[in-house]
């Protein structure tokens, strides 16, 4: 085990928890059966654990079980959610649609393929702090507004979005309202009943679920209607179609029981590993924090270092397990899109690092990431020349380059 | 990205890295490249007094390739003429180290720093 | 337990080389397969491996494997993605396909594009005279199911191809219920597309494939962070991806041994047949595993409630449409005299249902329509 590098990915994917993997394996072995079986005990068994799962899921958030519906994962929660509301509500209110620019792709994706079917998209630019003003989000509404899609918290920066004056602003303007809270359950307290929110994403393996399953909240009163995206069965009430698995959903319930019971102690005590790390980290000079440091979940640190590039400063480090911008982009070597949407030059967000810490993060993986991240830096920057021009006192903004 | 065991080793043990006075008349400094494309080669060569190459250092911000393309052409050009220097070809840097297509101007840089070091020599003499 | 479940085209059971090969995956730290660090990586080498097995089973190259979350999912996704690129193409279906091929296809039709339903026999098999209604002008895209959910009957795709070599068509096929009943050489029946799914075949649930032949252009149903080649995005279904695989090579064992489900069925519809069974489409070729019957006033989803009784887990047609009390589409389709279709019970079986427990379900079933038979007569 000693050779494994530190997983410090845990906005990436979470590992299952122990007692959720106990819990999915006797539904792989013995209890199976097809949900949507009616008619024999195999069958009922299967569904009987469906539903408790659905109510654990639903208690996290504060919300009816009725009002969720399971999903392959929040990629297709959030396709779901954005073709399917704006599909059914455009013909009454209109086809403009508002996100902001540092969504997750699957957000963004399924916002493209909305212009391309003729509808107008809005992407605002947050602030530098990564948060979404909400005077710019007001003067962005229009009469024809039907869609409002925004992640509660950002997978790459860890800001939270103020969720609930968004939620106000939409229900004042009768615009339907979807939130991406992929990377926020068991992080924060997310309660329905308060939240003027329609619609929200839900993904179990970013909360020590298995992947492969998710879930769309699908808002009761007022009642909220989307178009379903697969047909077939008529599985979920029609809203989502294709055989469940079971035994992953009693994983995601399960998951989700946990982050409900845990999630208070656990969040002090990543507070306090979270404090660790960034104190250790900003002893570095030259050092930036992506992200708004009040309005942030701590299980997430975003940092660019200065003067070392990126590429070989994940080389440098590959003893931790990290990630340079989203997991889903990082097979391409562009610099990530929500640091950009900041405002950061190339640069800085090339040499950014997103640690990520959770549940089984021990102190000794933040000491240990400290050490190596002060040497390997202190290394990196012996070897730039930019580094010492900087130190010379060089002014390289001024400084032409030779273009290449 | 699966890189040669020759980019690692120059990755991890990079040789001649540092600065050679460049207000010296027999030092010829190169630097090419832009921090907004990812890499930038300080590549620095001292002549000595019959004509080779007798020192050469490098500093690089850039990508495992760009490090290690660096340190490699440190090691070529000692103890070569100028003319002779300026005869590497980015092809046999990328032989050498393997360098997958997509990495294959970090090797085109490396040669322009050398043209870039000697062009300053030159200019200075 | 399991030798008295006899609904194995609706889900099976998981098979314990499968399971072991999902533990590990479930138990360990595993990174996201899109991560660049070596937890990601390994993870990426498992969802490798798992798509040459995958491939391998079905007569597919690797690269030609798109992992979903469900046979439904790569259906929509084929209509979908198809009418994205194709919105000016006639589509044709089969008349007895699953629903997730029906209801997308008819849902095509509500905005504007051409799609029409093509007839099967009274056996339940493909009519070819309905390839007439293809047009040689034009692109067609057509999707006809290699297995019957419900009759087991199996469609000649081969030759159906054969048939449309003049013509410009685009060729997918819901292979769910063939993967692992008969062999599949996805190349070889001339496919464009091809559907399989995981649980049908001893895997894990929520987990399926669409095959799409090298160089077909098709659109994305879900978008994102681009896996899949940009084709399905997600993060990868880990662990139920690894058992996919695992259960799609131990699927090709499996065919080397399907003679005792044909004798084991055969025994059945003898033994059925002398209470007064109908058999559905007794004579077109059909996969060894299955059997739809019924007896005529005997409404099948009261029988299989009350064989329920008895631990005996059978189905009245396909599980998803339990809900809704219609009589099987797929026997209206084939124009079964609607009071028979109400009758209608789908025995499916597995290599783990034994001559006995056969013996036990006849039993039962004649037990159980006697008393069924009498509470009627007492009725009218």
């Amino acid at each position: 085990m000693n050779n494994l590098p530190i997983y410090m990915d845990y906005s990436a994917t979470t590992p299952v928890d122990k007692r959720v993997a106990e819990k999915m394996i006797p539904f792989i072995t013995e209890d199976f059966g097809n949900p949507a079986s009616r008619s024999h005990p195999y069958g009922w068994t299967a569904e009987k654990a469906v539903e408790e799962a659905r109510r654990n899921v639903a208690a996290l958030v504060n919300a009816d079980a009725r009002e969720i519906v399971w999903t392959s994962g929040a990629t297709e929660s959030n396709n779901l959610a954005i073709k399917g509301a704006a599909e059914f509500y455009s013909k009454d209110k209109g086809k403009h649609i508002i996100t902001s620019a540092t969504e997750h792709k699957a957000v963004i994706d399924a916002f493209r393929e909305l212009e391309r079917l003729g509808y107008e998209a809005t992407y605002l630019t947050p602030e530098p702090n990564g948060l979404i003003n909400i005077d710019k989000f007001r003067a962005a509404i229009r009469p024809d507004t039907v869609l409002t899609s925004l992640m509660m918290v950002n997978n790459e920066i860890g800001v939270i979005q103020d969720i609930k004056a968004i939620g106000d602003e939409c229900r004042k303007n009768n615009i339907i309202f979807h939130v991406d809270a992929a990377q926020a359950t068991g992080k924060v307290v997310i309660d329905l009943e308060d939240l003027p929110v329609d619609l929200m994403s839900f993904s179990a393996h970013k909360t020590y679920g298995p992947k492969g399953i998710g879930a769309l909240f699908v808002r009761r009163k007022p009642r909220i209607r989307i178009q379903a995206q697969m047909h077939g069965g008529g599985h979920e009430r029609g809203m989502r179609s294709g055989t469940l698995a079971t035994h992953q959903i009693v994983g995601m319930g399960e998951a989700f029981k946990i982050a409900r019971e845990e999630m208070e102690m656990e969040n002090q005590r990543i507070k306090t590993l979270h404090q660790k790390l960034l104190k250790g980290l900003t002893e570095i000079e030259e050092v930036y924090v992506n992200g708004d440091l009040d309005h942030r979940v701590p299980h997430n640190l975003n940092i660019s270092f200065n003067y070392v590039e990126g590429e070989s400063l994940i080389m440098a480090i590959k003893d931790i397990a990290v990630s340079s911008g989203s997991a889903c982009t990082s097979a391409s070597l562009e610099p990530s899109y929500v640091l950009r949407a900041l405002g950061r030059s190339d640069e800085l967000a090339h040499s950014s690092i997103r640690f990520s810490i959770g549940r089984f993060t021990k102190d000794s993986d933040v000491e240990h990431t400290i050490k190596i991240l002060k040497e390997k830096i202190g290394k990196l920057r012996e070897l730039s020349p930019l580094w010492e021009m900087f130190k010379d006192g060089v002014d390289l903004e001024k400084v032409e380059w030779a273009a290449h | 990205m699966a890189y040669s065991d020759k980019v690692l080793d120059h990755y991890e043990n990079p040789r001649n890295v540092g600065s050679l006075d460049k207000n010296d008349p027999n030092v010829g400094t190169g630097m090419v490249g832009a921090p907004a494309c990812g890499d930038v080669m300080k590549l620095q060569i001292k002549l000595g007094e019959n004509g080779i190459i007798e020192d050469a250092k490098f500093k690089t911000y850039g990508c495992g390739s760009a490090i290690a393309s660096s340190s490699l052409v440190t090691e070529m050009l000692k103890g070569k003429t100028l003319d002779e220097a300026e005869s590497i070809k980015n092809s046999a840097i990328a032989e050498e180290l393997a360098l997958p297509p997509v990495k294959i101007h970090c090797s085109v840089l490396a040669e322009d720093a050398i043209k870039a070091a000697i062009l300053d020599l030159k200019n200075k003499k | 337990m399991s030798s008295l479940y006899f609904d194995n085209n609706a889900t099976t059971m998981i098979d314990e080389r499968v399971l072991e090969v999902m533990l590990p995956c479930m138990k360990s730290q595993m990174g996201n397969p899109s991560s660049n660090h070596s937890f990601g990586r390994d993870a990426k080498k498992l969802i490798d491996n798992a798509r040459n097995q995958v491939a391998e089973s079905v007569g597919a190259y690797p690269k030609e494997v798109f992992f979903t979350s469900s046979g439904t999912e790569s259906n929509n996704w084929f209509v979908d993605g198809m009418s994205n690129i194709y919105p000016e193409g006639q589509f044709f279906y089969g008349a007895t396909e699953h629903p997730c091929i029906s209801k997308p296809m008819q849902n095509l039709k509500l905005h504007g594009v051409k799609v029409e339903k093509l007839r099967v026999k009274t056996n339940g098999v493909f009519d070819m005279n309905e390839l007439n209604k293809l047009s040689k002008n034009e692109i067609n895209i057509l999707s006809l199911m290699l297995v019957n959910n419900e009759s087991g009957v199996i469609n000649d795709i081969a030759n159906i191809r054969e048939q449309l070599s003049d013509y410009n068509i685009i060729f997918h096929s819901d292979a769910v219920q063939a993967l692992g009943k008969i062999p599949l050489d996805f190349h070889a029946l001339g496919l464009d597309a091809m559907s399989i799914s995981s649980h049908k075949i001893n895997g894990p649930q929520g987990i399926a494939a669409l095959v799409i032949k090298n160089g077909l252009d098709i659109d994305p149903l879900i978008l994102g962070g681009g896996q899949e080649a940009g084709l399905r995005s997600g993060t990868e279904n880990l662990a139920s991806i690894v058992g996919f695989g695992m259960a799609c090579e131990l699927s090709q064992e499996k065919l080397k041994n399907t003679e005792k489900l044909k004798e084991n069925r055969n025994f059945f519809e003898v033994e059925i047949k002398l209470m007064g069974a109908t058999i559905f489409s007794e004579d077109a070729l059909r996969v060894d595993n299955t059997s739809f019957f019924g007896f005529e006033g005997i409404d099948g989803a009261t029988m299989i409630t009350a064989l329920d009784k008895f631990g005996i887990g059978i189905a009245s047609g396909s599980a998803c449409s339990t809900n809704n009390k219609e009589a099987s589409h797929v026997l209206t389709e084939m124009n079964v005299d609607p009071d028979l279709a109400q009758s209608a019970i789908r025995l499916s079986l597995n290599e783990k249902n034994t001559r006995n427990n056969i013996l036990y379900l006849l039993e039962k079933i004649e037990h159980e329509k006697n008393r069924l038979k009498n509470y009627a007569s007492l009725l009218n």
